[in-house]
């Protein structure tokens, strides 16, 4: 703390923790763990369902007492003067007895609308038992898996191509290229693949014309349709960070395994790629996050047989109406995250801050 | 208020590790002072703590007399060069001369006035609208002198700022630092580990070696009668004896060393029957025509000659592997190069020979 | 040597292949928004029109989106830049254990899923009784956002040189004015970087937005939404003001960074030149009096 105050003085020392402690609790942290919180519990439907079935009795009750005072009112009109009072005097119970019914609502209307709460695991095993959802969840991660590797594949030979072959502009002329689809909206990324891929787009006329195919594919209800969209918008999450890293890698070293007679495959294995590790780690590890975690791509090119597990998170929001079940379907995606990220890391033998380049 | 500079029992400690333990020294107002020492000997620990970034562990740090405890280094009358000088990238030649100036909310006139009169000074007039990283290595350091006088510190410190610049250069900003320390009559606090830069620009010398100072003096004081071995071995190039103190006759110790006996200067402590080491510079030397055994004449097998033109080197025979013993002959132009395997007879002065108590010495 | 020629001809023809790929699609996108044809492709080309373009600029509903979609971006920008700039401060400054458990908490929200960013910002906001809306899309962008500009002000900061920090200091600057006239100057093309990525990545998001955005819509919403209902070469005309301003910003950056690497080599030159020239300050050519420095 002292060392704060003596190189930022009071007042920047203060803005410093204040505003890093707000966004740690109030962005971070917090939500998180409330949302952590969310998926551990769930309203007691039990309860939920005594409470109407009470609810209702008495609001049956209620309507027989109601519609009592209905008969009397209108007896009331056409009676004699002196059985007015009576009469009165019955609607007067009536209503006394409806009035003092009316507390009874209050804590059923609150156990219905607020039912208590139970701790437990229950959103978790709905997760594990719903088969449907369950293989949702595995077809995204081993989908997510298939794009982060095809990405790699792709991108490392441009990766490489970029940092020790291409010379000068060409260098600059490419990656600006490249820029290009990077920063275009990722919507529009998309968008461009539906047209491509929907039943008279390009690929199918393509696919005729060197007929390969006498009916058009229906790429766009299938998964593949997801992937080769997902695998077009975020393969440039893996080019940067190889690219990067492979760019510090001094090129005499290759030189001098080439002149060494070394076949260049053996350079790629022994040489360029346990270099670009950091990079490779950081692509994967991007590209997987996004892959897993997008909600654009399969909304755009998929179709109801074709959900991808953020699909179904955004309907327990939105269309279910059970966050609970929601947050715990969405920290079960954070965990799966998390362990890839983890696993990338001691597998390429990197740390958290290689991966922040 | 005085300029001079104060250390009492200063000590500082970073964890477990003591940077720099109970020193003690008085930097007088005016003088061009360097400390000398090896790197990490904790003599940049020092500057900081004079200049305010750090704060001693244990006693006191006085200038002009007044305690600087809790006193920043923005607050303090002193001014730092940095090593690497550590001039504002960003800024002209102008604003970073008028920084200190600037922070003192002087007025923008008077700021001009003060910048032209140091950018004279450092002989780079009309060069104030330049960018710095548009300058020399040389033209930098200036800049970095000037802002610091700017200022007008009573104590300018310098932490190594001739290290980056090329040889030729250094030698030529020791004359003209020396020049503006007289010129200015500011206390300068040089810290290097260059013995030429130190002995050719202080007033004094400060020698350090782990974490504490072993001798301060004048260059001479401390080239011709350093205090103790690490000071004698430190300074310049020594050849070392040991051997065991035999008598003490007037002032001049005879020791039995592995060349037979040998006399030198005695300094106080040497008793006689003690352990000693006897040190006599490789300059002092002359090839011995006498065949006589004397006092002060070695005769061993030279194992490699080296000519340097003037000078010819010759390297002794050595049973210790770690130090070489080095003889260095005017080349008189007339005389036989004594050769590689070839004996050799050599005489010196007793009164250059120094005979010392047992102690620490300086790596090579 | 042949066989190193066959490799460098299959190495080019792949990369004009990936190029071919990665542009293709855009180009297809952008070419269908002058078809006249009324869904969007360029199989059947009916001619040349720029309708699709007039019906863009008179569609409201995209551009109250895009209002939106602006007036977040700014609110995230103005929350963002100065939070990521004080995590950096603070872990820079930290040396601890505990520094790498508060970096991986801070850049957390860049390794989670946009869509759990969302939820969470969603969930705890509706408990203080805060609805989606403009409001909570600025804070549940600016969690993630600001990791990001705390990691592009910690690659900065690491290149910083502290003794410029310290000179000021002892040259007689308070801390603050250090700060201001030493630190934030260096930091300052940083800062614009800050925004710069901000602003992309706020008006780009889709997949937090989208559930804390409540009723409102923002552009890249809109956007999605044309997509999957109605689908017109609206949406192409847009894409392609979309690429071209990307293509500008690409070649501008291209541009400057060429300027600057020849700006730099010429420098280098220079420099070598000059110690030579440097006329001497020794005694006697010094002036005679010190310049007059009383106050």
């Amino acid at each position: 703390m002292n060392r704060y105050f003596q190189r930022y003085g009071k007042a920047m020392t203060a803005y410093i923790f204040l505003t890093t402690s707000l966004w740690l609790l109030g962005m971070v942290l917090m939500p998180q763990l409330l949302m952590v919180d969310y998926s551990f519990w769930y309203h007691d439907e039990g309860v939920q369902a005594i409470a109407m079935k009470e609810a209702d009795r008495l609001e049956a009750q209620l309507d027989d007492i109601d519609a009592a005072i209905t008969v009397a009112e209108s007896k009331l009109d056409s009676a004699v003067e002196n059985a007015r009072p009576v009469i009165e005097t019955h609607i007067a119970e009536l209503e006394a007895k409806a009035g003092a019914m009316e507390p009874l609502f209050e804590p059923l209307d609150e156990a219905i609308r607020n039912p208590p709460r139970i701790y437990g695991f229950k959103n978790y095993i709905y997760l594990l038992t719903n088969t449907l959802h369950r293989s949702i969840f595995v077809k995204t991660m081993l989908f997510s898996l298939l794009v982060t590797f095809i990405a790699f594949a792709l991108c490392y030979p441009v990766a490489y191509y970029l940092s020790h072959v291409a010379k000068g502009h060409r260098t600059g002329i490419i990656i600006m290229g490249l820029m290009v689809p990077y920063w275009v909206n990722e919507i529009l990324r998309t968008f461009a693949w539906l047209m491509i891929l929907s039943r008279n787009g390009l690929a199918n006329s393509i696919l005729s014309f060197l007929g390969l195919t006498d009916q058009p594919v229906d790429f766009l209800n299938s998964d593949s349709g997801v992937v080769i969209g997902m695998i077009y918008c975020y393969v440039l999450f893996m080019v940067f960070p190889i690219y990067n890293t492979l760019e510090t890698l001094d090129h005499n070293q290759i030189e001098a395994a080439r002149d060494l007679g070394a076949s260049w495959i053996k350079i790629h294995r022994t040489i360029a790629i346990p270099y670009a590790k950091p990079g490779i780690a950081v692509g994967c590890i991007m590209t997987f996050m996004v892959a897993v975690g997008t909600y654009a791509v399969p909304s755009i090119l998929g179709g109801t047989s074709t959900l991808w597990f953020t699909q179904i998170i955004y309907s327990w929001f939105f269309d279910g109406g059970n966050w609970n079940q929601g947050a715990a379907y969405a920290f079960a995606l954070l965990v799966l995250c998390v362990t890839f990220v983890m696993f990338m890391m001691r597998f390429f033998k990197v740390s958290l801050e290689d991966i922040a380049r | 208020m005085g300029s001079d500079v104060l250390m009492q029992n200063t000590t500082m400690r970073f964890d477990d590790y003591v940077a720099v333990d109970n020193v003690n020294l008085h930097i007088r107002e005016g003088e061009f002072f360097s400390l000398l020492g090896s790197s990490g000997c904790g003599k940049t620990t020092i500057l900081r703590m004079i200049s305010g970034f750090l704060e001693p562990s244990e006693g006191k740090v006085l200038i002009g007399g007044k305690d600087m405890r809790g006193i920043g280094p923005n607050k303090r009358p002193t001014a730092l060069i940095f090593q690497n000088l550590a001039l504002f990238p960003l800024m002209s030649v102008e604003d970073n001369i008028a920084f200190g100036l600037e922070v003192r909310s002087l007025s923008r006139k008077e700021r001009m006035r003060r910048v032209h009169g140091l950018l004279e000074l450092i002989a780079l007039p009309g060069m104030g609208s330049k960018k710095v990283n548009d300058l020399s290595g040389g033209q930098k350091q200036r800049v970095a002198i000037a802002r610091a006088l700017a200022v007008e510190p009573k104590v300018l410190l310098l932490d190594e700022p001739l290290s980056a610049l090329d040889l030729k250069l250094r030698q030529r900003m020791r004359q003209e630092l020396r020049a503006i320390q007289q010129k200015t009559g500011v206390t300068f606090i040089y810290i290097t580990h260059d013995q030429g830069e130190a002995m050719a620009m202080s007033d004094r010398v400060g020698v350090m070696s782990q974490a504490s100072i072993e001798q301060v003096g004048t260059p001479k004081d401390i080239y011709n009668s350093p205090a103790n071995p690490f000071v004698a071995s430190f300074v310049g190039t020594n050849n070392v004896l040991a051997g065991r103190v035999d008598r003490i006759i007037d002032g001049f110790a005879v020791v039995r060393t592995r060349f037979g006996e040998l006399m030198g200067r005695s300094k106080a402590g040497v008793q006689e029957g003690d352990r000693s080491l006897l040190f006599i510079r490789p300059e002092n030397f002359f090839l011995a025509k006498e065949y006589d055994r004397d006092k002060s004449v070695i005769s061993s097998t030279i194992y490699r000659s080296q000519f340097e033109g003037a000078f010819i080197n010759l390297f002794l025979n050595n049973t210790n592997r770690s130090r070489e013993f080095m003889v260095q002959l005017a080349n008189d132009g007339l005389g036989e190069i004594p050769s590689s395997g070839s004996e050799v007879r050599l005489g010196f002065r007793p009164e250059l020979a120094l005979v010392l108590p047992e102690g620490e010495l300086a790596n090579e | 040597m042949n066989s190193q020629r066959i490799l460098s001809l299959f190495c080019s023809m792949y990369m004009i292949a990936f190029m071919a790929y990665m542009l293709a699609p855009l180009a297809i996108m952008a070419a269908a928004s002058f078809n006249v044809s009324s869904i969007p492709t360029i199989s059947p080309w009916k001619g040349f029109t720029m309708e699709w373009f007039s019906i863009l600029f008179r569609d409201r509903i995209l551009w109250d989106a895009t209002l939106n979609s602006i007036i977040i971006a700014v609110g995230v920008i103005l929350l963002a830049v100065p939070t990521g700039l004080a995590g950096a401060l603070l872990l820079m400054q930290m040396q601890s254990k505990s520094r790498n458990l508060l970096y991986a908490i801070l850049i957390s929200p860049i390794l989670t899923p946009g869509v759990i960013v969302g939820i969470s910002t969603l969930i705890f906001w509706n408990k203080l009784g805060v609805s989606g809306g403009l409001f909570l899309s600025v804070i549940g962008q600016t969690s993630f956002i600001a990791s990001f500009c705390m990691l592009i002000f910690m690659a900065r900061l690491q290149r910083f040189d502290q003794s410029l920090e310290e000179a000021a200091l002892d040259l007689g600057a308070s801390q603050q004015q250090v700060f201001f006239k030493v630190t934030l100057p260096f930091l300052r093309p940083t800062v614009l970087t800050a925004i710069g990525i901000s602003f992309l990545q706020s008006f780009e998001n889709y997949n937090t937005t989208l559930f804390v955005i409540g009723a409102k819509n923002t552009m890249t919403m809109r956007i999605a939404g044309m997509v999957r209902l109605g689908l017109t070469p609206e949406t192409n005309a847009l894409a392609v003001i979309f690429i071209v301003l990307t293509i500008a910003a690409a070649v501008a950056f291209e541009l400057k960074r060429r300027v600057e690497k020849r700006r730099e080599a010429v420098l280098k030159e220079m420099k070598k030149r000059e110690d030579a020239a440097i006329p001497l300050i020794v005694s006697d050519s010094f002036p005679d009096k010190m310049p007059d420095m009383a106050a």
